[in-house]
């Protein structure tokens, strides 16, 4: 098994079994995204601080070749950082900040911008948070699309993307009292998973705590016990065990793990309860934290975890096990096993 | 015509070349025949609004430019440099 690393500097592989590692990669750039193009291709979102971003192909995940026509508002904002990628049949969708969707009908080479919700009726509203105003995480099912969108919220669609609507209700608004009206975005969505098989039963991992949707996310409810807090950026389900996986940390101010302690915690029954995540965790003190986009779970198992400190944790038995790679990298943004 | 340098950072969208000999009588259409020959250049050069990014440092002849005229004449002497400004500390 490997596991593409992108990190602040330059893009990495990482063969799990040796520790063997290839790279850099895009040496001296941001390597912000994974995917993989319905024809097989590897795309990368790459981002630098001088020269913006740009989406990457590649056969072999060491030659890369930038993409003709990528994200694009033309004149009206910047795309400053590719975030995410989504398949949906032939389709490959990437999300974006500042905050948007696009889509590619061929592959990655040519990107079209989803206007239905870049320029959602609520848009003059979206306000950027402490990690910038980003489309961070695509979920789907069939005709029905979900895009989170930090500092914004949480929107659906039940048409296949032709219209979308917030759905944060049950979740505290990041921009308002909590005794004031609430707004129609606002909400700081920080991750979020489904169950495939029931993709209206969701879990949420907030900037306000980790919630709960059985209804697509119509409603949610908070879900917290066992947790030694509610802030951090992972929510992970494993496919096969049903397992859901957070990463707590100690509050927005805070955002280390409560006490030195870096350990994730599990669920076994959907979120009623939580417990520290097996065994193999460091017990001398870890200040490191694991940002959205630097966990992937394979759905049979196995789980990378990638921390701000450049270590990769994983778990290849649903998290009764965990194991720290030896190699230490840059502060790491993005992973995918391969 | 005019001599284009391009910083190494760029390599992932110039696949590596740093020097080029670029035609065009002006400074706008030397620009213009080098993201025609580089087209992934222009989003790492230039911002949405079409304005040199900020932190990209552009000197012509060893004057420092922001490339605002594009009416300035360029013959095969023109020496067109880009780099990346030490932003940051």
């Amino acid at each position: 098994m490997r596991i593409a690393v992108g990190t602040e500097k330059g893009g990495y592989l990482v063969d799990v079994e040796t520790g063997a590692v290839e790279g850099p990669f895009f040496p001296g750039w941001k390597v912000t995204a994974f995917g993989v193009a319905p024809d097989g291709m590897h795309l990368a979102g790459v981002g630098s601080n001088w020269f913006g971003s740009a989406i990457h192909r590649s056969a072999d995940m060491a030659a890369w070749t930038q993409v003709e026509a990528g994200p694009t508002y033309g004149d009206a904002r910047p795309v400053s950082e590719i975030w995410t990628f989504h398949n949906v049949g032939d389709r490959v969708y990437a999300g974006v900040a500042e905050a948007g969707i696009f889509a590619s009908d061929d592959a990655g080479h040519t990107w079209a911008g989803v206007e239905s919700l870049n320029e959602h009726p609520t848009r003059p509203q979206w306000q950027p948070g402490a990690g910038g105003l980003c489309a961070h995480r695509f979920l789907s099912a069939a005709d029905r699309l979900w895009v989170a969108i930090s500092a914004v919220g949480l929107f659906r669609s039940d048409d296949g993307g032709a219209t979308w609507q917030p759905r944060d209700e049950g979740v505290r608004s990041v921009v308002t009292p909590e005794d004031a009206p609430r707004p129609e975005v606002g909400y700081c969505v920080h991750n979020v998973d489904h169950d495939p098989d029931q993709p209206d039963r969701m879990w949420r991992q907030d900037h306000a705590g980790v919630f709960r949707s059985t209804d697509g996310g119509d409603s949610w409810e908070r879900i917290e016990d066992g947790l030694p807090a509610g802030f951090g950026f992972v929510m992970r389900r494993d496919h096969a065990s049903g397992r859901l996986f957070v990463v707590p940390l100690q509050s927005d101010e805070n955002r280390v793990p409560v006490g030195g302690a870096f350990q994730a915690y599990l669920s076994e029954d959907d979120g009623d309860s939580w417990a520290v995540a097996g065994r193999g965790w460091d017990e001398a003190p870890s200040f490191t934290s694991v940002l959205r986009g630097a966990v992937h779970a394979d759905g049979n198992g196995a789980i990378a975890l990638g921390t701000t400190g450049g270590r990769i944790w994983m778990t290849r038995d649903a998290g009764d096990k965990w194991e720290c790679l030896d190699p230490v990298f840059p502060r790491i943004g993005a992973i995918s096993l391969l | 015509m005019a001599i284009i340098s391009l910083p190494r950072l760029l390599d992932p969208a110039t696949g590596g070349v740093h020097r080029l000999d670029v035609e065009g009588n002006t400074l706008g259409a030397v620009i213009d025949e080098l993201l025609s020959q580089i087209p992934g250049l222009e989003v790492h050069l230039f911002d949405h609004g079409g304005s040199l990014r900020p932190h990209v440092l552009c000197f012509v002849d060893g004057e420092p430019s922001r490339l605002e005229d594009r009416t300035v004449e360029a013959d095969p002497n023109t020496d067109v440099r880009f780099l990346q400004a030490v932003s940051g500390g």
